[in-house]
C-alpha cells in the first residue's frame, strides 16, 4: 500500500525527462499573467486547466506534447487585445479535451503509471530518485502494533500522512506570499507528493488570486477613472450653466422676468458695460437684444462678478449717471 | 400710469407696507414703469425707470441682502421712495423737465 504513495514521485519524475518542459508554459504563463492582465481572464476561466492539463499531460507522455503548445498560445494570445475573448475559448476548448484525455489517466491504477518509464522519450531519462522515507514525513506505520487495526489499519495511515503533508505544504515557508506562494504551494502538491488535486486547486488559487488583483485593480481604477469623470462632468456643468455665479435675488429675478441664464450670460459677454455708483454695480446692458426690442440688463457684484440681479424692458435702461468701462 | 397722482400713489403704496407685501407692490410698480409705452416725455421716462431700476435692489431677506453690497433694506428704500416722490412732484411742478 505505502509503496504506491512512494512510488508517486518517482513516477513523475520518470517520466519527467520533461518535467522541465512541461513545467515552462505554467511559469510563463503565470509570469505573462503578472505582467499582462489580459492574460488573466482567459487563464483563470480556462487557460490555466488547458496548461496544467496538457502540462500533465506532457509529463505522461511524449503523445500529449503537442497540447502544451496550442494550450500555451492560446493563453499567450490572450495577452493581445481582441483576442481575450477567443483565446479563453480556445483555452477551454483545448482544457476541455484535455481533460478528456487526461481523466481516464488519472483514473486508472496508479501502479500502472509508475511503471513507465519514458518510453519513446529520446531524451535521456533522469535518474530515480531513491525511495526514501524522507519523502514522507510521517509515522511509520506498525502493521504488528495492536492498535494498528485498531485505527484503521492502511486507510487510517493514509490519511493521516496525506493529512501531515497538506499541513506540511501549507505551513511551508512561502505559502503565504500573496499569489507566488499558491504557485509554491502547487509545485509542492504535484512534485514532492503528486497531489494532483491539491496542486491544481493551489495553480488555480493563483490564477484567481492574480484575477482578484487584477479585478481589485481594474476597480480601484474605475473608481478613481470614475471620480475623474464625475470632476470632469462638475467641472464642466460648472462652466456650461455656472460659470457665472447667481444670487438667489438674481435667480427669483430671471424666473419672475422670464430671462433665461444664456440671455443674461449674452449680455455679459455681448453688452455695454458700466459701473452704476450708487448701488455699487458693475451692469451689462444689450440694448434691443430681444426680438420684441427690448433691452436687458444684468446687474453683478463688482467685487465677485455674481450675477445680483436682471432687468428686462422697453425702455433705455442706460443711465446718466452709469460710467462706461471698456 | 401716466398721471402724477397715480405714479405717487403706487409709491406711497410701497411706504406704507411692509415686507413681502411690500415687494409686491415694488413689482407692480417697476412692471407698469418699463412697460409702460404711453410715457413719452424722456425726462420723465428717465427718471421713473432709473428709479424702478434702483428699487430692484432692494431685498427684504437679510440673508440674501448679504449676497451683494448692491443690495439694500427698508431703511434705505423708504428714503429712496421719499427722494423718488419728491422728485417726480418736482417733475410735474416743472422744476426737473429740463
Amino acid at each position: 500500500m505505502f509503496t504506491r504513495i512512494d512510488s508517486l514521485p518517482i513516477v513523475l519524475v520518470t517520466n519527467g525527462c520533461k518535467v522541465s518542459f512541461a513545467l515552462a508554459p505554467i511559469d510563463s504563463a503565470f509570469a505573462a499573467a503578472l505582467n499582462n492582465p489580459t492574460l488573466v481572464a482567459a487563464f483563470v476561466t480556462g487557460g490555466s486547466s488547458a496548461v496544467f492539463n496538457s502540462t500533465y499531460l506532457a509529463t505522461e507522455s511524449m503523445l500529449f506534447t503537442p497540447m502544451v503548445h496550442p494550450a500555451t498560445t492560446a493563453v499567450a494570445k490572450a495577452a493581445t487585445k481582441g483576442g481575450l475573448l477567443s483565446a479563453a475559448a480556445k483555452a477551454l476548448s483545448i482544457g476541455s479535451k484535455a481533460n478528456e484525455i487526461l481523466h481516464p489517466i488519472l483514473t486508472r491504477p496508479i501502479g500502472n503509471v509508475s511503471e513507465s518509464t519514458c518510453q519513446g522519450c529520446r531524451v535521456k531519462p533522469l535518474p530515480e530518485i531513491p525511495k526514501q522515507e524522507t519523502n514522507i514525513h510521517a509515522p511509520k506505520p506498525c502493521p504488528n502494533c495492536i492498535h494498528y487495526e485498531a485505527e484503521g489499519g492502511d486507510t487510517y495511515y493514509l490519511d493521516k500522512m496525506k493529512r501531515e503533508n497538506i499541513e506540511e505544504v501549507e505551513n511551508s515557508p512561502g505559502s503565504g506570499f500573496p499569489i507566488i506562494g499558491n504557485l509554491i504551494k502547487a509545485g509542492r502538491y504535484e512534485v514532492k507528493f503528486s497531489y494532483h488535486r491539491e496542486a491544481r486547486g493551489a495553480l488555480k488559487d493563483a490564477g484567481v488570486e492574480v484575477a482578484t488583483w487584477y479585478i481589485g485593480g481594474k476597480l480601484v481604477s474605475g473608481i478613481k477613472y470614475l471620480s475623474l469623470v464625475s470632476t470632469a462632468e462638475t467641472s464642466g456643468n460648472a462652466l456650461v450653466t455656472t460659470g457665472i455665479q447667481w444670487s438667489k435675488h438674481s435667480l427669483e429675478r430671471l424666473a419672475e422676468r422670464g430671462v433665461t441664464k444664456a440671455m443674461a450670460e449674452l449680455a455679459i459677454k455681448k453688452g455695454q458695460k458700466f459701473f452704476d455708483p450708487v448701488n455699487k454695480s458693475i451692469n451689462y446692458i444689450l440694448s434691443n437684444g430681444f426680438g420684441s426690442g427690448k433691452s436687458l440688463l444684468v446687474g453683478t457684484n463688482p467685487f465677485t462678478g455674481e450675477v445680483t440681479t436682471v432687468i428686462r424692458s422697453s425702455k433705455n435702461l442706460i443711465n446718466k449717471r452709469f460710467i462706461p468701462i471698456q | 400710469m401716466n398721471s402724477k397722482e397715480e405714479i405717487i400713489q403706487a409709491l406711497n403704496q410701497i411706504l406704507k407696507t411692509k415686507s413681502l407685501q411690500r415687494v409686491e407692490f415694488i413689482k407692480a410698480f417697476q412692471k407698469k414703469i418699463w412697460n409702460d409705452e404711453s410715457i413719452q416725455d424722456p425726462v420723465l421716462n428717465e427718471i421713473l425707470t432709473s428709479f424702478a431700476y434702483d428699487l430692484d435692489f432692494y431685498e427684504p431677506n437679510e440673508e440674501w441682502k448679504k449676497e451683494s453690497p448692491s443690495y439694500y433694506g427698508d431703511e434705505r428704500l423708504e428714503e429712496l421712495v421719499k427722494i423718488g416722490i419728491q422728485n417726480i412732484e418736482e417733475y410735474y411742478n416743472g422744476n426737473l423737465s429740463n
